[in-house]
């Protein structure tokens, strides 16, 4: 399954990952007249995100610690949560920077908001978890994307620009 | 099979999911009593009344009972998000299920009402009661008998249908189940045992609603 699933251990116990496809920051999009330019600005602010993912576990943490009650909505997919922005239910929607370029572009009142201050969101491949050998190809399957230039080719033409390396700094993956 | 199933993250996430099947129950149980007090009126407007009133009451019905209770709840959270109308995820499932409620409700106070027999409410009215006596004390009655067993199916079908509440982004039991799977991907561990809470929910509605009937129902 290519589905930009971040490779949380929790996870890692019930699926096997790969090595990780695609790299991403969160950031968040929000509405023109927000005013929303730092993340200190999502203080007070009615904040959106997908249910389960990382992100919005990030986000619930540093909620609590702001004291936020009642300013986070979850939906089923990142779609309601640009359209709860769009209509202007929520003030931002947390996603990744790949999807903010399209999303922005698709409805003329949401512009690109800060960077979110949490880490680097490393997605895999997912693939049966007994399954080795299989996760092995997966794992070559993606380096060949990457050594044919096919990678760079797909990510000019959905997320535009340069594509991430797909290296973890200091690790040995 | 090559699945191996994990409970222990389920149990240890079951206060929450049992806190979040409180707030399923509660939505549940306002929006049928916004169901029986709107249904009740619904009925009495088709019955008695004609002109736009009651296209109106109508057109709620048709509305009610032939559209997707989904679609319903998308109109109350991102319909009237287009016009600028924004209703808390709360809100918005105890609009939807309410407007659901009292749709089919009135339905079937309509069959109550039409049960109770004309010749009731000549025999009230002979006795000098009011037109308003008649109903509160001789005919409602009545029909609240009959319908009592079909409001109890509504209010399952309320706990039921709250579920889609998660797609508006309100945590009730759904939607507290859908945070957890995605977690920790044991989505068929989470979603057997919210089944298995809500047929709890159910069978406890379902034998409350019988012993109240025992009680209410003594000749």
């Amino acid at each position: 399954m290519f589905g930009g699933t971040s490779d949380t251990l929790a996870r890692a116990k019930t699926v096997g990952f790969t090595i990780p496809y695609a790299i991403y920051y969160a950031q968040v999009i929000v509405g023109k007249d927000t005013g929303i330019k730092t993340f200190e600005d999502l203080r007070g602010k009615r904040v959106a995100a997908a249910i389960g993912t990382v992100p919005e576990q990030e986000w619930l943490k540093i909620a609590e610690k702001w004291g936020e009650k009642g300013n986070y909505q979850g939906y089923q997919s990142e779609n309601e949560v640009f359209l709860a922005v769009a209509q202007g239910k929520v003030d931002a929607g947390i996603t990744t920077n790949t999807a903010v370029l399209p999303v922005t572009q698709k409805y003329k009142n949401l512009i690109a908001g800060p960077r979110m201050p949490w880490g680097t969101d490393y997605t895999s491949v997912v693939g049966p978890r007994m399954d080795v050998t299989w996760l092995n190809y997966l794992n070559l399957f993606i380096t060949h994307q990457v050594r044919s230039g096919r990678y760079q080719e797909l990510w000019g033409k959905y997320v535009g620009g340069e594509a991430p390396v797909l290296l973890i700094p200091g690790v040995f993956y | 099979m090559e699945y191996n199933f994990q409970w222990r993250p389920v149990f240890r996430a079951l206060p929450e999911l049992l806190e979040a099947s409180l707030v399923t129950l509660q939505v549940a149980a306002i929006s049928i009593v916004f169901g029986i007090v709107i249904g009740l009126g619904l009925s009495l407007i088709r019955i008695h009344m004609t002109g736009p009133v009651k296209w109106l009451a109508t057109a709620w019905v048709e509305l009610a009972r032939n559209t997707p209770a989904l679609l319903q709840l998308f109109f109350f959270g991102f319909g009237l998000g287009a016009f600028g109308i924004h209703l808390s995820p709360y809100m918005i499932v105890l609009l939807a299920l309410s407007f659901n409620n009292a749709g089919y409700l009135s339905e079937n106070f309509r069959g109550g009402f039409n049960a109770v027999p004309e010749t009731q409410l000549r025999a009230s009215r002979s006795l000098g009661m009011t037109a308003f006596q008649a109903y509160t004390r001789i005919i409602i009655p009545q029909v609240l008998r009959i319908v009592y067993y079909p409001i109890t199916n509504q209010m399952v079908w309320a706990v039921l249908i709250s579920s889609l509440g998660m797609l508006v982004g309100f945590r009730e039991l759904s939607g507290e189940t859908q945070f957890y799977a995605s977690k920790t991907y044991r989505i068929f561990e989470y979603f057997s045992v919210t089944a298995v809470i809500y047929y709890i929910i159910v069978k406890l509605i379902l034998g409350a609603s019988r012993l109240l009937a025992m009680r209410l129902f003594r000749y």
